[in-house]
């Protein structure tokens, strides 16, 4: 049985990063895409630019991806054969997958507003576009913070 | 992130902001030999070109185009109508004014509006004045019954005009966006300021005065109402001491600066919404800069006809948003 609730806790914390930055990055880019929508409306040929804005959120959902990937290869879920946990080493993952769980679903949101008002620079000002990207990008440091711990916490335990 | 962000509405706003136009656009328009040329001139920059003289209702027709593409964009955003209150409000004045006289309303409704003409034309008709909005019923029984009883249209205007600015500052007030009610307040403020004015001017009494004010932040409506009656000196004091010294002067420059300097005020007002990302006074400003665009256009269109000399149009023109 404790076998079962180690092997539980470190599915649980995969999961909850691969849906918390899911969501946000969702949410985040839902909302920059409705920005953009309303622009291209009176304005179709600011189509490309806006789409690079548009994308920026969508990298959380990738992180917490990859966390819930790297978890699934270090408990050998994928091959068919999980390896078997303790509660304490389940709970160690499952606390490995909080950084991006959480950060990922908060910068995903946060970017995606920066991202939503670069829009207003597309539209006001085109050329400007780059600034907006790098504004938005500045949010990204610490989803990609969060993954960089998630990760090395993942990798560096040792069982 | 929650609905009134108006995500859609404020990115499709800022794209169309661009096709305002600026103060190097107003100084070619000024600087045309002609009304013919000016006209030439703002086709090329997207208006519709009017049927001889009568660029006024081409303007009209340009602002209600914008104002329904407002509202296109943010349907749910109530707060937007305190814009166009005012229109309601004159539109009733109209009706009820026609109710009495008997001549054709229509003629003297405007737009934009949020009652449609023939639907304010039939509740006051049929005398249904709880099936108008709740922004209006109270003070369209209230002024129907004065102007019918006494027959006295200024009373009635007086009633109308509290009620606009009454409503103007609910509709401002119910978005809870700080620029806007921020500039529902200043348009109280202004308009009381020259109802006081007005009033001091005619010799009216005490009991007049406080029913045609309305109550704002910046000053308290009866003791400017007080000031008022107590004649011009009193008056300027009590502006001074409220810290409006300039209001004031502007007044007693003439009534063309003080107009100008309102709306410049307003309008300044309005210019913090470029520095909003979200919510809905960037649409709001959008709205505002377009009637201040078409504010200046009037001016000069309409001196273009009578050949007023290009220096004198300069010192009338608005501020522009852009």
């Amino acid at each position: 049985m404790a076998n079962y609730i180690g092997l539980a806790l470190a599915i649980a914390g995969a999961a909850l990063a691969a849906l918390l930055s899911g969501m946000g990055s969702a949410k985040g880019v839902g909302m920059v895409g409705e920005a953009a929508a309303g622009l291209i409306s009176e304005d179709p040929s600011k189509f490309t630019k806006v789409l690079i804005l548009q994308i920026l959120p969508g990298t959380q959902g990738l992180y917490g991806f990859i966390t819930a990937i790297m978890v699934m290869i270090k408990i050998k879920l994928l091959s068919g054969a999980p390896v078997e946990l303790t509660a304490g080493q389940g709970f160690q993952i499952f606390a490995a997958c909080l950084p991006m769980a959480f950060v990922g679903f908060f910068s995903a949101i946060a970017q995606a507003r920066v991202a939503a008002s670069g829009i207003s620079v597309v539209a006001k000002k085109p050329e400007q576009q780059s600034k907006a990207m790098v504004l938005s990008a500045m949010v990204e440091t610490y989803a990609v913070l969060a993954l960089l711990i998630s990760l090395l916490i993942i990798l560096r335990l040792n069982f | 992130m929650h609905n009134k962000d108006y995500l859609y509405s404020v990115a499709e706003i800022r794209a169309v902001e661009n096709s305002l136009l600026n103060k190097t656009d107003l100084e070619q328009l000024i600087n045309a030999p002609d009304y013919k040329s000016a006209i030439s001139l703002l086709t090329e920059k997207g208006y519709k070109e009017p049927e001889g003289s009568d660029y006024s209702s081409m303007l009209d027709g340009e602002l209600s185009r914008v104002w329904d593409m407002v509202k296109e964009s943010a349907p749910d955003a109530q707060s937007l109508d305190a814009f166009v209150l005012k229109n309601d409000f004159q539109n009733l004045k109209a009706v009820l004014k026609s109710e009495v006289m008997g001549y054709d309303a229509k003629d003297f409704m405007v737009k934009p509006c949020v009652i449609d003409h023939e639907t304010l034309l039939d509740r006051v008709g049929k005398r249904l004045f709880s099936e108008l909005p709740e922004f209006i019923s109270e003070t369209a029984e209230k002024a129907y019954t004065t102007i019918t009883t006494t027959g006295n249209g200024q009373l009635c205007d007086v009633i109308i005009d509290r009620g606009a600015l009454e409503a103007i500052l609910s509709a401002a007030k119910s978005g809870g966006d700080m620029i806007l009610s921020e500039y529902a307040q200043m348009f109280v403020l202004v308009s009381d300021i020259k109802t006081a004015y007005r009033c001091i001017k005619t010799k009216k009494n005490q009991a007049f005065v406080i029913s045609a004010l309305a109550e704002c932040d910046a000053v308290n409506a009866r003791s400017l109402a007080e000031a008022a009656v107590s004649g011009e000196e009193a008056f300027a004091e009590y502006l001074s001491s409220n810290g409006l010294s300039q209001y004031r002067e502007e007044l007693e420059k003439g009534t063309q600066n003080f107009e100008k300097f309102c709306d410049d005020s307003m309008l300044e007002i309005m210019k913090k919404a470029k520095m909003t990302a979200f919510g809905v006074s960037p649409i709001a400003s959008y709205y505002v800069a377009k009637e201040t665009e078409i504010k200046c256009l009037r001016i000069i269109l309409s001196a273009k006809l009578s050949s007023v000399s290009n220096d004198i149009i300069r010192e009338r023109m608005r501020e522009l948003y852009v």
